[in-house]
């Protein structure tokens, strides 16, 4: 198609986009490139990502070509830069043969896809690149080098240091990306040059190490009454976290870091707080360390000024909120240096929801006995759904725990889970298990649930005929779990009397093909709450009769029918995907279409599957779907 | 043996996604799979399921009981006095004597913090209403909404432990709170009557309140947003606020290029978004 007639809607809102994509999976494929020049004038990020993702599975080279020809529309040719980019090292070839084309920006946009392609097969070509005519292919050339990395290229950039400004700016960038400590030399003497000092110091930040800590350092403090702080400082922190030892710095470094504590703008403020926490404790830390929990968003990644702060374990365990969480992380990374008391008042004070996995992390591996008596505690306080997060450390300080149990008070039911967690004989635990009535015992079996050889003995008939009320949900988890079958004919029974979901999942877990019947008459009337786990558990049954009753319930032939037919209907096909032959397969062909992305994925899973020619251009369109998860699919088929 | 705990394929990701998108508008990247599948694990275990799809079909089965539950493991309650005080300052230099003149009830400041969690922003707002921070006068009324029970719950309690008063000073906290136990302080009297909390959900219009507010404070709430939940939300807010209104949101997000219902403009260090007129 040339370029002229990719007609595009003059509605790019983003209302108009939306209801594009949405349509989108029903057009054919001429319609989905006419739909590109729409979409990719959409100003949202989110809309234009998935036109260009589409764009790069559907479109063809000559396509793609045409694109970054077109002059006259800067969109059109930013979209099929984007395009070649994504994908990835399939657009190699053609962007390499591009370098020799006659037109120069043609040539810059080639540049620009192995830029970011990194690909280091194009080192050669693009060294003899390097004295172009155009100024500013030379000019990309040069960063395209520097991104693929390779060292040996660092005689070809220091050539053009002292070159037009522009280039040397490149050149300067180009350093910094191969991050080879050859390069610190080279760059040092630019600190100081108006036009690419402030390049030259980003770069030596990109390399790293102390050589280049040490020349940022000496600059600042050299010419700190001149230089804006903000930049320059945000790069010495950065230099000085990646070193693997505190840098020897010069003694004017700590004051005058202290003094950009009080600055206003945080991106000084903070940077000055990093910096000041790498260089460890004679810095002092109260300070620091409350700019960085202000700053630092992320909970569950330990900012990296504190990733060799083993002294500040302690601290920030006692801290509050995320600092607490930190001074988990730090403990399992350094628990020989952690001191045992701060983790044993730490489990005396209830950690927040997302504390408790960098908490059980740091007890795995300080594994102190002295945290016995605190973690017993602990695990007696948790709401019984968290309690199965604390089992494996329960096994881990075995010993020592179990010294503890007789001295704690708590519920029979508790004490029985303890001793079993703790490996006190089976036949102990089962007597015990015996000892307590039903509505302990339940509680108790729900904890150990996972516990199959210890469990597997028990009387589960004779509990699920006497008290099926109390039983029945946890012998289901755990008929599940186990796979036991010899359960069957009582589940089957209790189903029709209650049909609960678990009754319903545990029929479907242990495939019984007899209750297929009975499950399907849980399936009327459409719409009811009990559908999407009888539909499920059709799914995993497998077999002639639910596929059967799974393809029937796929037919919903109004796809603006209600909220409850399309749950139905995308659960069926779900379901039916897991257990389809490959007779089914027309009915996934049918559906690639479908409104639904849900309904499109199992598409993509069933036609991988069964590899028939009018199967793979089914997947071929679904690979171009407009949501990702569907098209990664399609294409991991593809590509296998 | 121990069976290892679940994990959350990208498919189950997007199903959940696609529920907490259309129910409460959050979303959760890729990147934040483990969080997610962490956060959930407990409702697993108190269900007996074994897989995170198993627990989908659950919500479908029984949402309205799961709801609330649900809510309090998917969200992000953390929050704290004076935190990112720009913003008020900025509404404090010269905007809130504008807005009180030009309001519907001319005198009267009204605020909505929507996304209030326990209560820390829309209390902090008090403070700097009972200072006169806002200006002198009729005193502002503040409303305030979160889509977690519990935590309206705890709002209206206005007990707070140490990590909610990490930014204040010593003076300030003998200044607001008294000691109520070992562990929680509780904010006085003059700081915390006159704040009133309901439940209610961004992206569904019908549970926020009606009348038509001066200023809304939404911060740090909507980067968990997807766009389309994001373009609901702020449709809501645009008639939440009166033309002429400011809406506030967390430095790190923006509505630019989202809706031509509002415009963008500079408050002190701060940026607002102006509701334009009709």
């Amino acid at each position: 198609m040339p370029l002229s007639a990719i007609p595009h809607s003059p509605d790019t809102s983003w209302e108009a986009c939306i209801a594009l994509l949405d349509r989108l999976p029903a057009l054919s494929t001429d319609e989905r490139i006419e739909a590109l020049g729409t979409l990719i004038r959409n100003p949202s990020p989110g809309i234009r990502s998935r036109a260009l993702r589409m764009g790069a599975a559907l479109l063809d080279d000559d396509h793609i070509l045409s694109y970054l020809r077109s002059e006259a529309d800067d969109v059109l040719r930013n979209a099929g830069l984007e395009m070649l980019k994504m994908r990835g090292n399939k657009g190699f070839h053609l962007a390499v043969s591009l370098l020799k084309d006659d037109d120069d920006d043609l040539v810059l946009q080639a540049v620009l896809v192995l830029t970011s392609l990194r690909d280091p097969r194009a080192l050669e070509a693009l060294r003899g690149m390097l004295h172009h005519h155009d100024p500013n292919v030379v000019q990309e050339v040069i960063v395209a080098i520097g991104e693929l990395g390779d060292a040996r290229a660092i005689p070809d950039l220091i050539a053009f240091l002292e070159a037009d400004p522009w280039v040397q700016m490149a050149a300067v960038e180009a350093l910094g990306n191969l991050r080879s400590p050859a390069g610190v030399p080279h760059l040092v003497p630019l600190l100081t040059d108006l036009t690419t000092g402030e390049l030259a110091a980003e770069a030596l930040a990109r390399i790293g190490g102390r050589d280049a800590a040490h020349a940022l350092v000496e600059h600042w403090l050299r010419f700190a009454s001149t230089l804006d702080p903000e930049p320059i400082l945000g790069l010495i922190a950065h230099v000085l976290e990646g070193l693997p030892k505190p840098l020897d710095a010069p003694t004017a470094l700590v004051p005058a870091l202290q003094a950009q504590l009080a600055d206003e703008r945080p991106d000084v403020s903070v940077s000055a707080a990093r910096a000041l926490l790498v260089l460890g404790p004679e810095a002092g830390d109260e300070a620091p360390l409350a700019k960085v929990s202000e700053d630092h968003t992320e909970h569950a990644v330990l900012p990296a000024c504190l990733n060799q702060r083993k002294d500040l374990i302690g601290t920030l365990i006692a801290g509050p909120g995320r600092q607490r969480t930190w001074g988990f992380l730090l403990a399992a990374r350094y628990p020989e240096a952690t001191p045992p008391e701060a983790l044993a008042s730490s489990l005396d004070r209830s950690p927040a929801r997302d504390q408790l996995g960098p908490l059980v992390r740091a007890l795995e591996k300080v594994r102190d006995p002295a945290l016995a008596p605190a973690l017993a505690g602990f695990y007696l306080r948790l709401p019984e759904e968290q309690r199965p997060q604390l089992h494996p450390l329960l096994k881990l300080y075995r010993q020592p725990l179990r010294e503890q149990v007789g001295n704690l008070d708590m519920e029979a039911s508790s004490r029985v889970t303890l001793h079993a967690l703790l490996g006190s004989p089976a036949e102990d635990i089962r007597r015990d298990l015996d000892q307590l009535d039903d509505e302990e015992r339940a509680h108790a079996l729900t904890e150990l649930v996972d516990e199959e050889s210890l469990l597997r003995p028990l009387p589960w008939a004779e509990w699920l005929e006497q008290k099926p009320e109390v039983y029945a949900e946890v012998a289901a988890a755990f008929a599940s779990r186990a796979g036991l079958r010899e359960l069957l004919p009582i589940f089957r029974r209790l189903v029709d009397d209650r049909p609960e979901p678990f009754l319903i999942r545990v029929l479907g877990d242990l495939g019984d093909r007899e209750s297929v019947e009975k499950l399907v008459e849980h399936l009327e009337p459409p719409g009811n709450p009990l559908e999407p786990i009888v539909l499920e558990s059709l799914g995993r049954i497998g077999g002639p009769d639910a596929r059967k009753t799974l393809a029937s319930a796929t037919a919903v032939t109004d796809q603006d029918a209600g909220a409850a037919q399309s749950l139905r209907a995308r659960l069926a096909f779900r379901a039916l995907a897991r257990c389809a032959a490959e007779e089914d397969d027309s009915i996934f062909r049918a559906a690639i279409g479908h409104t639904d992305w849900y309904i499109r994925l199992s598409c993509a899973e069933v036609l991988g599957r069964f590899s028939r020619p009018e199967n793979l251009a089914a997947l071929a369109q679904l690979a171009s779907d407009p949501v990702p998860i569907v098209a990664q699919r399609a294409l991991a088929f593809l590509e296998s | 043996m121990l069976s290892p705990p679940p994990t959350l394929s990208s498919e189950e990701l997007a199903l959940f996604n696609e529920l907490f998108v259309a129910r409460f508008g959050l979303c959760f990247p890729e990147h934040k799979n483990e969080i997610l599948a962490s956060r959930l694990e407990p409702r697993l275990r108190a269900h007996r399921l074994n897989r995170y799809l198993d627990y989908y079909l659950h919500l479908q089965y029984d949402f309205a009981n799961e709801q609330d539950d649900l809510i309090r493991t998917i969200t992000n309650n953390e929050s704290y006095f004076f935190r990112e005080t720009a913003q008020f300052d900025g509404l404090a230099e010269k905007a809130a004597e504008e807005l009180r003149a030009g309001g519907l009830q001319p005198g009267i400041l009204r605020m909505l913090s929507a996304g209030c969690s326990a209560g820390e922003e829309p209390y902090t707002l008090k403070i700097y209403d009972h200072e006169g921070r806002f200006g002198s006068g009729m005193p502002a009324q503040i409303d305030a909404v979160d889509i977690d029970p519990e935590r309206i719950e705890m709002a209206r309690e206005a007990a707070y432990r140490s990590s909610s008063l990490r930014a204040l000073d010593s003076d300030q906290i003998t200044r607001y709170f008294d000691q109520r136990d070992q562990h929680n302080m509780l904010l006085r009297a003059p700081y915390r009557l006159g704040v009133h909390f309901m439940r209610g959900n961004l992206v569904d219009r019908s549970s926020l309140p009606r009348e038509p507010y001066d200023v809304v404070f939404c911060r740090n709430v909507l980067i968990y947003f997807d766009e389309a939940a994001l373009k609901r939300a702020v449709d809501n807010f645009a008639s939440l606020i009166r033309p002429g209104g400011l809406l506030f949101l967390g430095h790190a997000e923006s509505i630019i290029g989202l809706t031509k219902l509002f415009r963008a403009e500079r408050h002190g260090s701060s940026i607002a978004y102006r509701r334009e007129l009709d």
